[in-house]
């Protein structure tokens, strides 16, 4: 009896489903055509809620463009992008804009529209809002991707009471050498100097800024960028010593486990007062600033060799190619990366790409200065290389063999790079 | 007088058994504590202070776990998927395990271990041509294109359950049924069914729990959707650059409880064989 | 029962496995051969896709790293299952003796770990494990223990260890569920049989019980097995499968060739080894425990 009551129950709850579910079949089979309005739809996967401004700046870009378009704003998921931009082409029903992190473009090449033209019309009119080291980061193989609208880069933070008590001067760049002696200051004052997370895909930093660096100040930034030099040069061999050096000394929190410390566990140390210097995203550098018991300040990254070079990455938007939507897509991302949303974005506190921009906050400001002096080196752009730089490079170095075991693998990964070319 | 010394061995063994899964206890609720207590605080002052009692509480996370997680509209979602997969599950898997338990069917057990070993493809394996297929069919983002799939990625393992609790019926009930002239339906519906609720309560306990917090398909299925499930808002707070713990801890708190509920509705069908298994006679 | 009513009773049985045919087909079977076109294949995902032959499998036996990912799979899956039916054995046990009020409690509690989210999980599991301000290394510091300390999540030794102690945690109130429900079906009459004997409380579970729910302890075992070769989430969120390639499983292995790298067919060809790994495992462990069920 009970059993009869359940199968009736659940034939019509299924019955019931499926009729509400194919109603609520929301999207796919809607977008590209126009509405009883005459305003076609745009699928824009790019609102980034754990901004403060990305539900603002939403919400202002419907507002601009919601007269002539129906707007579905996506919330990311940073953690599943890969998939969702994977299988959201393969379906052939994907979104019309995606937001992506530019060192993943290389990735996509095939599959996405060509930017440039859009970016040249009119004597490159939409062009010169941009910084050119932002868009710089969004071009493989000479074609304009993607179109950022932020820049991100790798900061230092530092707990003013720690230098102070070091005795310690901030100063507006260093490279390994001096860098290395505030180090030791700071040991002996009872901290532990310096602290980067390994997860979250930022594992590569040190190596990413030391090799751009080492590659700027010997000239030869371009050819590593077309995989002209190989990684067995000066300047692989000067970064991995550096960043070595800087292990074995124990300058790193938390000293045995540092390469495989996570973000929240040297963020819980630098709160608690351990640790004098910890990397940090720049777009979210303004909240740890916010929320420390004590001064916080940014410091610069200590280069190889004497010139300062910082490696960025921006979010950008993508229109993959088989998108229904395509004309939507790039005057909603125009717009999106206008003047007045971008102020939106500025406000808040984060970095903004577009160069009319004024920014009002002092900490915010040197954050952008310091953005100018930013390149977006990935080379070779492989995803594989890419993987190895995240993941494997920080444990191959500090415990598995070190330099040279480095330079390798890097090797092979140039070669396969060089060898996908042909 | 025998009684009374078996009385005191036996009120010794529950003691001793209780003091054993108390201190078992202490280690599974230290982590719902910490949960607890985490999501009490903001975020900053977690990382200021990892395991201590929060300074000040941060009810607020509660409600903007509530708010920006939607956790309202997500719920009733998951709600709605979980429960009709629980349902029909149920339903098939009672059907298929009964018949190849009792009904006669050739080399029942070899079946039922095919369907078994069916389950054990890795999920990424199955990840694409499942999108794809429910791209095809025009499914993606709705209701149907989990649960569906849900149902059946569980109902291989709930058939197993069903099979293996129907076997330790007697088949004379069966049979005396049948001379009693009632038929097939009736006898799995009014008679053998009930006699193992427990494995229903088990079925029913396993298939809510592996779907309630399912997040690889659903965040890909439900990636560019306004459908939500209730994970899928947990992982608004994880972010970019880092994760807001604070809420997020709340967001999981306020998760939990269906759970619990559900879990301590269907414990009572456990409680029919304690009298030893006098539904069985 | 004659002949025809045999008959009708297959028949109606053939009918009752067509509802759960269906799903299969649709959601384990046509996938499954999907993959096993696509292992043969090489597809980014998004282009077309290209014959290969069997060039995937021959990269993936020339590979270090598949076979690596395999191995730490093999070890996590067996570790794990073993600790989780050994723990959630023993928790049924001593949970079918009380039959107070507190039962309930007690079951909800030790059910409970399999109730949170991953993503907490992990983010307690790294404040446990960290080196500097961990609760292990700290707790050992404080009795004086200074060097039993270790880093844990990095060492060769524990890394492993460490994931199969927070999966066992996760996965034991399961079996401690499935062992429990089983146990609740054994008649009363038989108990008093026992008891009759002379048997205490230990001999009651291992003459009489475990033998009779051993079909279930094997279901346990099966499962779990299946379950901790299939975890993926874990062991992301305790150490990315790190340090470098020290904790690397299969799932892990498979996700980032196919999504990072865009190499579906190697991706799928890794999942068809795989499940034939696994399978292989699941047999063993059948042959193992094999055993007649019982009527009762």
């Amino acid at each position: 009896m009970k059993k009869r009551i359940a199968m009736a129950l659940a034939g019509l709850l299924v019955v019931g489903t499926a009729l509400a579910g194919c109603g609520n079949g929301s999207g796919s089979s809607d977008s590209g055509d126009t509405g009883e309005s005459g305003k076609s739809d745009i699928k824009f996967y790019g609102k980034v809620i754990e901004y403060t401004s990305g539900p603002l700046m939403c919400d202002a870009l419907e507002e601009q463009l919601g007269g002539k378009y129906n707007f579905e704003m996506l919330q990311v998921d940073w953690g599943n992008l890969d998939k969702v931009i994977r299988t959201g082409i393969a379906s052939n029903e994907p979104c019309d804009v995606y937001n992506v992190i530019s060192t993943s473009l290389s990735n996509f090449k095939d599959q996405v529209v060509d930017l440039t033209p859009y970016l040249d019309e009119n004597n490159g009119e939409w062009r010169k809002c941009f910084e050119p080291a932002a868009l710089e980061m969004c071009t493989v193989d000479g074609k304009v991707l993607a179109i950022p609208w932020e820049v991100n880069f790798q900061t230092i933070l530092g707990n003013k009471e720690a230098f102070d008590k070091a005795g310690v001067e901030i100063p507006e760049s260093w490279n390994y050498e001096t860098f290395m002696e505030a180090c030791k200051k700071l040991k002996d004052a009872g901290y532990y100097p310096f602290a980067t997370p390994m997860d979250l895909a930022q594992g590569a930093w040190l190596f990413g800024n030391g090799m751009l660096s080492a590659a700027v100040n010997a000239g030869t930034y371009e050819q590593y960028i077309t995989g002209e030099l190989p990684f067995t040069g000066q300047e692989t061999t000067d970064t991995l010593t550096a960043i070595k050096a800087l292990y074995d000394s124990d300058y790193v929190y938390p000293g045995e486990g540092a390469v495989i410390a996570k973000k929240d566990e040297i963020q819980a140390a630098f709160s608690q007062g351990k640790v004098a210097m910890i990397a940090n995203v720049a777009a979210g550098a303004k909240e740890v600033q916010s929320s420390t018991s004590f001064e916080t300040v940014s410091v610069p990254w200590p280069s190889v060799g004497d010139q300062p070079a910082y490696e960025g990455v921006s979010n950008a938007f993508l229109i993959p190619k088989n998108a229904k939507n395509i004309d939507g897509a790039i005057e909603a991302i125009k717009a999106f990366t206008s003047a007045d949303i971008q102020g939106i974005h500025a406000e808040a506190g984060y970095l903004p790409v577009n160069t009319e921009v004024e920014i009002t906050d002092p900490f915010v400001q040197g954050l952008v200065e310091q953005s100018k002096a930013t390149y977006g080196f990935s080379f070779p752009q492989t995803a594989e290389y890419r993987d190895y730089i995240v993941n494997n490079l920080m444990p191959d170095l500090i415990l598995n063999g070190g330099v040279e075991v480095v330079q390798e693998n890097l090797e092979t990964f140039r070669q396969d790079y060089l060898a996908s070319k042909e | 007088m025998n009684s009374k010394k078996l009385k005191g061995a036996e009120r010794r063994t529950t003691w001793t058994c209780k003091g054993i899964l108390l201190i078992f206890c202490l280690f599974t609720l230290f982590p719902i504590l910490f949960v607890l207590n985490t999501s009490l605080k903001e975020t900053s002052e977690f990382y200021e202070n990892v395991w201590g009692i929060p300074k000040e509480f941060a009810w607020g996370n509660y409600y903007y776990a509530w708010d920006t997680a939607q956790i309202g509209t997500y719920f009733f979602n998951s709600l709605l998927v979980v429960g009709i997969t629980v349902l029909v599950t149920i339903v098939i898997s009672a059907l298929a395990g009964y018949a190849l338990a009792k009904l006669g069917i050739k080399r029942a057990g070899l079946i039922v271990m095919l369907i078994f070993l069916s389950t054990m493809l890795p999920s990424e394996s199955i990840l694409m041509p499942t999108y794809l297929m429910t791209a095809r069919l025009g499914m993606i983002g709705t209701y149907l294109s989990l649960i569906i799939p849900y149902i059946g990625w569980g109902s291989a393992f709930a058939t197993y359950i069903y099979y293996n609790f129907f076997l330790t019926v007697p088949t004379e009930i069966i049979e005396a049924a049948r001379i009693d002239g009632c038929g097939e339906v009736k006898i799995f519906g009014k008679i053998v069914f009930p006699m193992i609720l427990p494995a229903t309560a088990t079925v029913a306990i396993f298939t809510f729990l592996s779907w309630w917090g399912e997040l690889l398909w659903s965040s890909v299925d439900l990636a560019a959707s306004e459908l939500k499930t209730l994970p899928l808002g947990v992982l608004a707070f994880v972010q970019s650059a880092g994760t807001d713990w604070g809420p997020l801890c709340a967001a999981s708190c306020i998760i939990i409880i269906p759970l619990i509920i559900f879990f301590l509705f269907f414990q009572k069908y456990f409680i029919a064989g304690l009298t030893g298994g006098s539904v069985k006679g | 029962m004659n002949a025809r009513h045999r008959k009708k009773t297959k028949i109606l049985g053939v009918i009752f496995l067509i509802p759960i045919t269906l799903f299969l087909i649709y959601s384990v079977v046509v996938p499954f051969i999907w993959n096993i076109v696509l292992s043969f294949q090489e597809w980014d995902g998004m282009g077309e896709a290209k014959f290969a032959g069997i060039a995937n499998y021959i990269e993936t036996l020339k590979d270090p790293l598949v076979l690596k990912s395999i191995l730490n799979s093999v070890i996590l899956a067996l570790g794990s299952t073993i600790g989780a039916v050994a723990v959630g054995l023993l928790l049924a046990t001593l949970l079918f003796r009380i039959t107070d009020r507190s039962a309930p409690a007690f079951r909800l509690i030790l059910f409970s770990p399999s109730m949170l989210p991953i993503a907490v999980v992990g983010l307690m599991f790294t404040f446990i494990y960290n080196p500097e301000m961990g609760l292990i290394n700290s707790f050992l510091r404080a009795i004086g223990l200074d060097s039993l300390t270790h880093v844990w999540l990095q060492e060769k030794e524990t890394a492993m260890v460490c994931i199969i102690i927070a999966a066992v945690w996760k996965a034991s109130g399961t079996v401690m569920l499935l062992c429990f429900a089983a146990m609740q079906t054994i008649p009363a009459s038989l108990y008093e049989s026992c008891k009759l004997d002379g048997g205490g409380y230990v001999k009651q579970m291992t003459q009489l019980v475990f033998p009779l729910i051993k079909p279930m302890i094997l279901l346990s075992v099966m499962n779990t097995l299946g379950a901790q070769f299939k975890t993926y989430d874990i062991v992301y969120v305790m150490t990315q499968g790190g340090p470098g390639t020290l904790t690397y499983t299969t799932p892990i292995h498979m996700t980032k060739t196919a999504f990072t790298f865009g190499e579906f067919g190697y991706s799928a060809a890794m999942g068809v080894e795989f499940t034939v790994v696994v399978i292989f495992f699941i047999l063993i462990a059948r042959f193992l425990l094999r055993g007649e069920s019982y009527e009762f």
